[in-house]
């Protein structure tokens, strides 16, 4: 395998989202993630939406195929000896274990971090979990919803008269994973460098609330808090979204100095406006804002998304056209640089999916492959990493341990 | 613990080493994702020096010169030095020493080319092109640290028809397929607040990147340049949709609040202004504990809620029902009877009852550090527990050029006649010059209230 992570070999025992998307990131760049599935059902999100053709399959589920590329499948009951002494005996050869049950569980199953380690002791371990393995809060359940309202900002997102907004899908798991995905890389350095693992308690509430989105300073300085403000004064700090003549428009230009104002009129293609006395001062804007309204809303609704989009670029000033995933996979950007990777799985066929974040230029992975069917790799880490025989694998299937 | 005092060699005395312990990070960003990028590097253990010129400094550190009134600065004060305590830049820039260098002239270039050579990773989000005009591009500085790992962070990626253009987080989120999808359901996406969530993830997947470059070469030896699209990183963040559209042709609307199949699913009026809390139910246990909490067990027998697609597909007239009785009640301690009845429930918090929450007291989300202007705050931590040990604070934000005696004098060993020298000739300072700001005052331009519980 080739790849940054290349010669990491990880234990990777987390169902649902927040755990195998940050596994994934480790996948996508070269370590050798190894799948532990509950035989049976396998993971959860087997049964999340969106489906292959609608059909609720779980080698079908959309979700699962892109949260577990390039991962490799075992099942395994931990709950039964046999299984956990099996997942004893890969910790062995393992550098990381990340399992995301609930607070207490892998001791119970006699796989705690101490017993992991014993004698394998470059060996870490991350434990994610919803609230943490310590505080008043430990055993209280979180979904995206609750963590993004408790830990995120959506107090402060959404219109003044309704109630709070949520983000756009996950965004407090996304964080998560990228908490995980962060901390498992960093114990990976320094047991390879110092042959001595560490235990990291990580859970999706503290990621979300460690984000600088929701950080709490301007209120430890005033005593205030942000709160919903709808789009007021929205088009004099030219922040947020505004519609076009052919959809819609965001854009990020607020409060950026006269500079930023005469690139704004030259991309409007009437660059004496930034020294009309209504115009030539963000004070001056503020004061003429019904003026300021009619020259800008006039020019967005006599241009398309791409027309102003492009003129942004030229006059270099924040602004992107709003984007559905029709409009994101048609794109010639990210089909020029090859974001959008075709991957072919056999429930589904060759599928385009969103690719990676970054390119290491002197890592490169190798290409990328689907995610496991359940329990497609039992043999090959089974036998190759432990060295059953067939007919021992056999009678641990019948047993239903695998 | 206090201020960050090092023992000269970036290690700090008392700890056990921390997993980046003797990595050197140098940083040429400014904003939200590029500082953010290496303050999760910082908080890991690495020595992040933040490299900025009196001639140009980080944008979110605002102005010199700051009117009062402003939420960014303690009890809206900007004191003499604003550009060392605004809460923006607070808020990315924690772990990390802060020196200056003129980059715009050949003698900077040099002198920072000599701290290349003692680093072990350059982080910086330059717009496309601009490190190979300022001769300090990956190939320039490998000349001098051939190990040398460098990150290239920008909107939209080294290559492809866009990669010239200029982004920030607000636009970001258009093109990356957020805008689109989280609005109110039965409004527009013009009608939404802006966010800058892009930048979070960006520099999430930044420090990740860098951390994956500093396993290879612990791995190898080998160090490499990398190259990031915050956008690219942001679109892997609503896959869903997307495999929608790859799966299926089928392109997402906003659900607001909504899930996909749970319901009950959404933010619910509480007692008192303006809180609310949100209620999730996921299976059928969490159903009948919902309607037992709510002293409505016969609703778990009314067939338009006895199943899950009955429930969501009556949802409207359901969250009515459920809204009747939260509004009652007072949020938080509505979540604490939920969560003990098995409901994922949580009061939607503002960021006083986030900072007051018993449960991340607990947890150590936040230490009391002092800051430039000399006086303690509350502050945010890593979100990372690691062998027991909440990961800490070990260096506040640091003041504008602070460091430049420690890291010119005690790592580069110049003298004190050169370090004066270099000061005189305005390649370095700890202020920056002129009044003239180069970035906004605040990076949430939103309005406040004072908080009854504060």
């Amino acid at each position: 395998m080739n790849g940054a992570l290349a010669g990491l070999l990880v234990l990777d025992l987390t169902q649902g989202i927040a755990g195998p998307f940050g596994t994934k990131h480790l996948a996508d760049y070269g370590a050798r993630v190894v799948k532990i599935e509950r035989p049976g059902s396998g993971d959860v999100a087997r049964r999340l939406p969106p489906f292959y053709q609608d059909d609720p399959h779980p080698e079908k589920s959309g979700r699962f195929l892109f949260l577990n590329t390039n991962k490799q499948g075992v099942t395994l009951n931990l709950k039964d000896p046999t299984g956990a002494a099996l997942l004893r005996r890969l910790a062995q050869e393992a550098d990381l274990v990340v399992e995301s049950f609930r607070p207490g569980v892998m001791e119970r199953l006699g796989l705690g971090y101490g017993e992991l380690s014993a004698s394998n002791p470059a060996l870490s371990m991350i434990s994610l979990s919803d609230f943490g393995q310590t505080g008043p809060y430990r055993d209280y359940r979180l979904t995206e919803l609750v963590a993004f309202g408790l830990a995120g900002p959506m107090y402060a997102n959404g219109s003044p008269d309704r109630e709070p907004l949520k983000f756009a899908e996950n965004a407090a798991l996304g964080i998560a994973a990228l908490a995980l995905a962060n901390a498992a890389v960093a114990v990976a350095v320094s047991g390879k460098l110092t042959g001595q693992g560490r235990y990291v308690d990580l859970s999706i509430a503290d990621s979300m609330l460690a984000t600088t989105q929701n950080h709490p300073m301007s209120y430890f300085y005033t005593g205030e808090v942000s709160q919903r403000t709808g789009t007021a004064m929205r088009a004099q700090f030219l922040i947020g979204s505004f519609p076009c003549k052919d959809g819609y428009i965001a854009i990020q230009g607020a409060g950026r100095g006269e500079e930023w104002w005469q690139r704004f009129f030259r991309m409007l293609g009437q660059p004496e406006l930034s020294k009309d006395p209504r115009f030539c001062s963000s004070q001056a804007i503020m004061e003429h804002g019904e003026d300021f309204d009619a020259v800008w809303y006039s020019w967005l609704m006599d241009h398309t998304r791409i027309e102003i989009f492009d003129a942004a670029g030229e006059a270099r000033y924040p602004i992107a056209p709003v984007y559905t995933s029709e409009d994101i996979y048609n794109d010639p950007h990210f089909n020029d640089r090859g974001f959008l990777v075709e991957i072919d799985h056999p429930a589904t066929g060759p599928v385009r999916y969103p690719g990676l974040p970054f390119r290491h230029h002197g890592s490169p992975p190798d290409p990328p492959r689907p995610a496991p069917l359940l329990g497609q790799h039992n043999r090959e880490v089974l036998q190759g990493m432990l060295g059953l025989s067939s007919q021992e694998l056999g009678q641990l299937a019948a047993a239903g341990v695998v | 613990m206090t201020s960050g005092r090092t023992n000269g060699k970036g290690a700090i005395g008392g700890l056990s080493p921390l997993p980046l312990s003797g990595i050197r990070v140098l940083e040429l960003a400014e904003g939200w994702a590029g500082p953010m990028s290496g303050m999760w590097l910082g908080d890991l253990g690495a020595e992040v020096i933040k490299v900025e010129a009196i001639q140009r400094y980080d944008h979110a550190r605002g102005p010199v010169e700051a009117p009062e009134g402003l939420t960014s600065y303690p009890d809206k004060k900007p004191g003499p030095r604003p550009y060392d305590v605004s809460a923006p830049y607070v808020q990315a820039n924690r772990n990390k020493l802060a020196i200056t260098i003129d980059l715009s002239r050949p003698q900077g270039v040099a002198l920072f080319k000599r701290l290349v050579a003692l680093t072990d990773v350059v982080v910086t989000n330059m717009v496309t092109g601009v490190p190979e005009k300022m001769g300090i591009a990956y190939r320039d500085l490998v000349k001098v640290r051939s190990d040398l790992i460098m990150l290239i962070s920008s909107g939209y990626g080294a290559t492809g028809p866009y990669s010239r253009r200029v982004t920030m987080g607000g636009a970001m989120d258009g093109i990356a397929g957020y805008t689109w999808l989280r609005h109110y359901a039965d409004q527009t996406p013009d009608t939404i607040t802006y966010s800058t969530h892009t930048d979070v993830v960006t520099g999430m997947n930044n420090s990740l990147s860098v951390l994956m470059a500093i396993y290879h070469r612990a791995v190898t030896g080998r160090g490499q340049l990398i190259e990031t699209s915050g956008v690219e990183a942001s679109i892997q963040q609503v896959h869903g949709s997307l495999m929608d559209y790859a799966l299926n042709g089928r392109v997402h609307t906003s659900p607001g609040n909504d899930h996909p199949f749970m319901a009950p699913h959404g933010c619910y009026r509480c007692k008192g202004d303006d809180r609310w809390i949100n209620i999730t139910v996921s299976s059928q246990r969490q159903w009948q504990a919902l309607c037992r909490t709510m002293g409505k067990p016969a609703w778990s027998r009314e067939p338009r809620f006895s199943t899950q697609a009955g429930r969501w597909a009556n949802r409207g007239e359901l969250n009515q029902l459920i809204e009747r009785w939260t509004q009652s009640h007072d949020s938080i301690e509505l979540m604490h009877r939920l969560q003990k009845a098995g409901v994922p429930a949580g009061a939607v918090y503002d960021q006083a009852d986030a900072a007051h929450d018993p449960h991340w007291k607990a947890r150590g989300a936040y230490q009391t550090v002092v800051l430039a202007d000399g006086k303690s705050y509350p502050i945010a931590t890593p979100p990372w527990t690691m062998d027991g040990r909440r990961l800490a604070v070990r260096r506040p934000p640091p003041a504008f050029g602070q460091h430049n005696q420690y890291v010119l004098g005690e790592v580069l060993g110049l003298g004190d006649d050169e370090i004066a020298r270099l000061q005189a000739e305005q390649y370095i300072g700890d202020t920056p010059l002129g009044a003239a700001s180069s970035g906004p005052l605040s990076n949430r331009d939103q309005t406040v209230r004072p908080s009854p519980r504060g």
